[in-house]
C-alpha cells in the first residue's frame, strides 16, 4: 500500500486543539521544570515541546583507564598506558517505554561506530506516533561515529518537526535523510582526504496507527515482527550486493552472503555518496506487533524475520529487556561488529501487558541519569498515577 | 624584533595499525612536510655560516683539487646572505682562521665578502689531516650565535690520519647539536666511513665531488640550501605508552639515518630525537614501537610523534604531531596487509645496508658475499624504482637480471664510482603517492 492510499493523515491537525484523554493532572516540563497540563502542547514557560520525549544522545563522561585505571587521556588515549579511552558510546541503553533500544561495540571492534536515536510523539493524543533512527558508521572512513551520531540525530530532528506539523512520514522521511546526507557531507570539510571522511548508513521506522513507514540508505534494516502468529517480514532491501541479489529473488540470504564481497555497501550517507534519493516504503500492519530497527551487527547473526520475532517474544517483558536480549544474542554469537537494536510497539501506544507492567513503575528506583529520559514518571503519568516520594522508597 | 613566525609543519602517518591477537610490533612512517615559506631571502631566522677547507699537502696533487677548492669557497661566500655571520677555516693538522684572522664570525657584507676572498685567493696546501682539529674551531666559532641556524661546510680530500678515530668521535660528539655539516670528499683518497660518521652526527649530507670542476656549484647550493632553513634545532619527539620499547627510529627520505642511539629521555614515557634544521622540505621517518600486545577489539595509542622546535630559552614548542596506533583483530585480511609506505623503506633501508654490505666484502676479498649483497641491491633498487642507485649500481656490478639480482662482480671499476655507490647509497626515492591509505 502506499501513502497515497492511507485514510487520512494520522498526525494532521494542531495538537494543541486535541483533547487528550488522560485526566488533566499538572506536571512538570521536563525542560524547564515549570507546572504545566499534559493538554499543553508547549511548555508556557520556555516552550518546550511537551508532547515530545527523545533518547538522549550518549554522554561525554570520562571513565577510568580499563587497563591501568588512569584518569588522564590525551587525544582520546590513556596518558599512562596508551589504551583507547573508555567511551559512555561502548554501550548505552536507552527507554522511552513504547521504544527502546541499546547499543552496542561488540567483543571484536575497539570503538562503537554505530548511534541510534528515538522519540515518542503525540503520547495520549489521538495520534501517537514514535520515530526511530539507527545508524552504522561506515569502518573504513575516519571518525565514522561522528557521522553516525549527526546523521541518526539531523534525521530524528527533521522527522520530529514534521510529523508535528503534520506532514506526511513518507515525504518527511526521503527529506529527513537528504537533511542528515548534507549535514554528514558538511563534516569532510574538517578532513584532509574526502574520500574517507566520516561516512555511514541508516535507517529509519516512523510507527503510527495504521501506518509503519521506513526509510534507509545502507545494509542498516528495519524488520516486521508480527504478534498473535502474524506473518514477520524485512521490510528493507540491503544497498549490497547481496542485498540486490536476495531483492531480486535470484539468490536466499544464507547464500549470499557467503560471497567475499557480498557485504560491501552499494550507498552510505557521506562524501561522495551515490546522488540517488533515499529509499522510501510503507506499509499497514494487520495486526500488533513489534518494529525493529537494527544494524548487521545483529541481523549478521540473525537474518530471519521469524527467528527475531520469536527472540523478541512479542516484548512481553518491555521493549528494554527484549532489545537487550536480541543483543546478548549476537554477543553471544561472536559479538564481530557493533551492535544496535532498536524495538517500538506497533501500534505506538503501550500493550495491555506492557502497560501492566508500567503500571509498577511507582516501585521502580528512578532511573539514572545517563538515561533521564526513560522517565518512569512520564509513564506513570500517562497512566493517571501520580508518582509520589513514597513511591521510590526502597 | 618580534619572534619570527614559525613555518607550518604538518605530520602524517602512514601504518597498518592491524595486528593479529599476540603481535607487539609496530611500524608507521611518520612524513613531516615543513612549508618553510616564513623565511624569505633577505629576512627571517637569523643564520650563522663556518666553512672548513682542507689545506692539507695533498691537496696540490693534482693541484686541481687546491685551485677547485679556492673557487668553490669563493662561490659559497658570494652566497651567503647579506647580514649573515660566516668564517672561513683551513684545515690541515691543525685549524687555522683564514677569514677573519681572529676566532669571530663576522656579518657578510661587499667589504667583508671581498676580503675573505681575497684571503681565500692566498690559500695554499701543505700539512696534515686532523679533522677534529677543524670541527672544535668551528665549534669555537659559532659559541655566541646559538639562536641563529648554525650550518658548516667541510672539504677533505684524504683520510683523517693525523689523530685517532677516537679523537674525530669525541669532537663529533662534542659537536652534536651545537651545528649542522654538511661534508664533501674530492678525489678518491678520501674515506667514506669518515665522512658518513660526521654528516650522520652532525646530521648533514655527505657526497663525491669526483671533478673539482663541479665544486662551486655543489658549495653554491649547499649554502643556499642553508640559507633557506627557517626554524633550527627541530626535535622528533616520541611518547610511547608504558611497557612500551622504541626499536628504532631512522629517518629513512631523503636519506637513510639512524637516529635511535640519539635519543634525549625528555620525560618518563618520552624522548627527543635530533632533526636539525628546517627550511621548505619534506622527510619521512620510520619508527618501530614494541608495545604490550593486546586482545582482539583493544586499540592503543603506540607512539605520539611530535615536531618540536627548542628556542634559546629551552623551551619547547610543537609544530606538528601524528599519532601511530594499535589495534587488534582477528581479521587476518586487515593485520597481514603491509602498508606500501612501511614496505617501501623497509627496502630502502635494506638497500642502503646491501650496497654499504656489498662493498665492504668486495674490498675484504669477500667476493661471494660481495655479489650476493650486490645483487640483493640491484633487486631492490629496480623493484623501488630508485633509478639513481641502479645506475650506480651498474657501474659496480654487471646485472644480468635485475627482477632476480643475478649480477658478476665488475672486474674493473673505478674508484671515484664505487666511492660514488657508497656515499649515495643512503638516498632513497620516494613511494609514489597517492595510494597511501594505512
Amino acid at each position: 500500500m502506499t501513502a497515497a492510499e492511507l485514510p487520512g493523515n494520522p498526525v494532521s491537525g494542531n495538537p494543541r486543539t486535541q483533547e487528550p484523554p488522560a485526566p488533566p493532572d499538572t506536571r512538570a516540563c521536563s525542560s524547564c521544570g515549570a507546572q504545566v497540563l499534559p493538554s499543553d502542547g508547549y511548555c508556557e514557560e520556555c516552550g518546550a515541546d511537551l508532547l515530545v520525549r527523545r533518547s538522549t544522545p550518549p554522554g561525554s563522561a570520562t571513565l577510568p583507564c580499563s587497563d591501568c585505571s588512569g584518569t588522564a587521556f590525551t587525544d582520546g588515549y590513556c596518558d599512562h598506558c596508551g589504551r583507547l579511552a573508555p567511551s559512555p558510546r561502548d554501550h548505552w541503553e536507552r527507554d522511552l517505554g513504547i521504544v527502546a533500544g541499546v547499543s552496542d561495540r561488540g567483543l571484536r571492534h575497539s570503538r562503537n561506530e554505530d548511534s541510534m536515536a528515538f522519540a515518542v510523539i503525540g503520547e495520549g493524543t489521538e495520534y501517537p506516533a514514535s520515530v526511530v533512527v539507527v545508524c552504522d558508521g561506515v569502518s573504513s572512513s575516519v571518525d565514522p561515529q561522528r557521522a553516525s551520531q549527526l546523521a541518526a540525530n539531523t534525521t530524528l530532528d527533521y522527522l520530529v518537526r514534521a510529523l508535528r506539523h503534520g506532514e506526511p512520514a513518507p515525504a518527511s522521511t526521503s527529506a529527513a535523510i537528504e537533511t542528515a546526507q548534507q549535514a554528514v557531507a558538511g563534516l569532510a570539510e574538517e578532513y584532509r582526504d574526502r574520500a574517507d571522511a566520516p561516512s555511514c548508513t541508516i535507517a529509519t521506522a516512523v510507527v503510527e496507527r495504521g501506518r509503519v513507514t521506513v526509510g534507509w540508505v545502507g545494509d542498516s534494516r528495519v524488520y516486521w515482527l508480527a504478534a498473535n502468529g502474524g506473518t514477520s517480514r524485512r521490510l528493507t532491501d540491503d544497498d549490497t550486493w547481496a542485498g540486490q541479489l536476495i531483492a531480486g529473488g535470484a539468490v536466499n540470504e544464507a547464500e549470499a552472503y557467503k560471497a567475499p564481497h557480498a557485504h560491501a555497501i552499494l550507498r552510505w550517507l557521506g562524501p561522495e555518496a551515490p546522488p540517488e534519493p533515499p529509499h522510501v516504503r510503507d506499509f499497514a500492519p494487520e495486526g500488533p506487533g513489534l518494529v525493529l530497527a537494527c544494524s548487521d551487527g545483529l541481523w549478521n547473526y540473525v537474518w530471519d524475520a521469524a527467528d527475531l520475532a520469536s527472540l523478541a517474544g512479542e516484548g512481553w517483558d518491555g521493549l528494554a529487556a527484549a532489545s537487550a536480549s536480541l543483543t546478548a544474542v549476537a554477543l553471544n554469537s561472536g559479538g564481530q561488529d557493533n551492535i544496535t537494536t532498536v524495538l517500538a510497539y506497533y501500534p505506538p501506544t503501550a500493550p495491555p501487558a506492557a502497560a501492566a507492567a508500567a503500571a509498577a513503575p511507582t516501585l521502580q528506583l528512578p532511573p539514572l541519569t545517563e538515561t533521564a529520559e526513560i522517565a518512569s514518571t512520564d509513564i506513570a503519568s500517562s497512566n493517571g498515577t501520580v508518582p509520589s516520594d513514597e513511591g521510590i522508597e526502597p | 624584533m618580534s619572534t619570527p613566525t614559525l613555518p607550518q609543519f604538518s605530520v602524517s602517518v602512514y601504518q597498518n595499525e592491524f595486528l593479529p591477537e599476540g603481535a607487539g610490533e609496530v611500524n608507521a612512517i611518520v612524513t613531516v612536510t615543513s612549508s618553510g615559506a616564513v623565511a624569505g631571502p633577505s629576512s627571517g631566522a637569523r643564520a650563522a655560516q663556518v666553512i672548513m677547507v682542507d689545506c692539507s699537502g695533498s691537496m696540490d696533487y693534482p693541484s686541481a683539487k687546491m685551485s677547485a677548492a679556492r673557487q668553490a669557497t669563493k662561490a659559497a661566500i658570494d652566497a651567503i646572505r647579506e647580514g649573515v655571520p660566516f668564517a672561513v677555516v683551513a684545515g690541515t693538522h691543525v685549524a687555522r682562521m683564514v677569514f677573519p684572522t681572529t676566532e669571530y664570525l663576522v656579518p657578510a657584507d661587499a667589504g667583508t665578502r671581498a676580503a675573505a676572498k681575497a684571503a681565500v685567493d692566498r690559500l695554499t696546501a701543505g700539512g696534515g689531516t686532523a679533522i677534529s682539529q677543524w670541527l672544535s674551531l668551528a665549534d669555537r666559532l659559532f659559541t655566541g650565535h646559538e639562536n641563529a641556524i648554525r650550518h658548516a661546510i667541510l672539504l677533505t680530500d684524504g683520510k683523517d690520519e693525523h689523530e685517532s678515530p677516537d679523537d674525530l668521535g669525541m669532537a663529533i660528539a662534542r659537536c652534536e647539536g651545537r651545528f649542522t655539516c654538511d661534508c664533501r670528499g674530492i678525489g678518491t683518497d678520501w674515506v667514506v666511513a669518515e665522512l658518513r660518521r660526521i654528516a650522520g652526527g652532525l646530521l648533514g649530507s655527505v657526497d663525491i665531488v669526483a671533478d673539482p670542476a663541479n665544486l662551486a656549484d655543489d658549495f653554491r647550493a649547499m649554502i643556499e640550501g642553508a640559507m633557506g632553513k627557517a626554524v633550527a634545532d627541530v626535535r622528533l619527539r616520541l611518547w610511547s605508552p608504558q611497557g612500551s620499547t622504541i626499536k628504532f627510529v631512522k629517518q629513512v627520505a631523503p636519506t637513510v639515518l639512524d637516529l635511535s642511539g640519539r635519543r634525549l629521555q625528555t620525560g618518563p614515557l618520552a624522548g627527543d630525537y635530533p632533526t636539525g634544521a628546517w627550511g621548505a622540505e619534506s622527510r619521512d621517518y620510520h619508527v618501530c614501537v614494541t608495545v604490550r600486545p593486546g586482545s582482539v577489539g583493544d586499540e592503543m595509542l603506540a607512539a605520539r610523534a611530535s615536531l618540536v622546535s627548542i628556542d634559546g630559552s629551552g623551551q619547547a614548542q610543537v609544530l606538528g604531531q601524528g599519532l601511530v596506533r594499535a589495534v587488534w583483530t582477528d581479521d587476518a585480511a586487515l593485520s597481514t596487509k603491509m602498508n606500501r609506505q612501511v614496505a617501501h623503506y623497509t627496502g630502502q633501508a635494506e638497500l642502503a645496508d646491501a650496497i654499504q654490505a656489498g662493498l665492504e666484502a668486495r674490498k675484504n676479498g669477500d667476493y661471494d658475499t660481495a655479489t650476493a649483497k650486490l645483487g640483493r641491491a640491484v633487486q631492490l633498487a629496480a623493484a623501488s624504482g630508485n633509478d639513481d642507485t641502479t645506475r650506480l649500481l651498474a657501474k659496480v656490478v654487471d646485472v644480468e637480471d635485475p627482477a632476480t639480482g643475478t649480477v658478476r662482480l665488475k672486474a674493473r671499476v673505478n674508484d671515484a664510482d664505487e666511492m660514488a655507490l657508497d656515499t649515495r647509497s643512503s638516498k632513497t626515492v620516494r613511494v609514489g603517492k597517492g595510494n597511501n591509505q594505512g
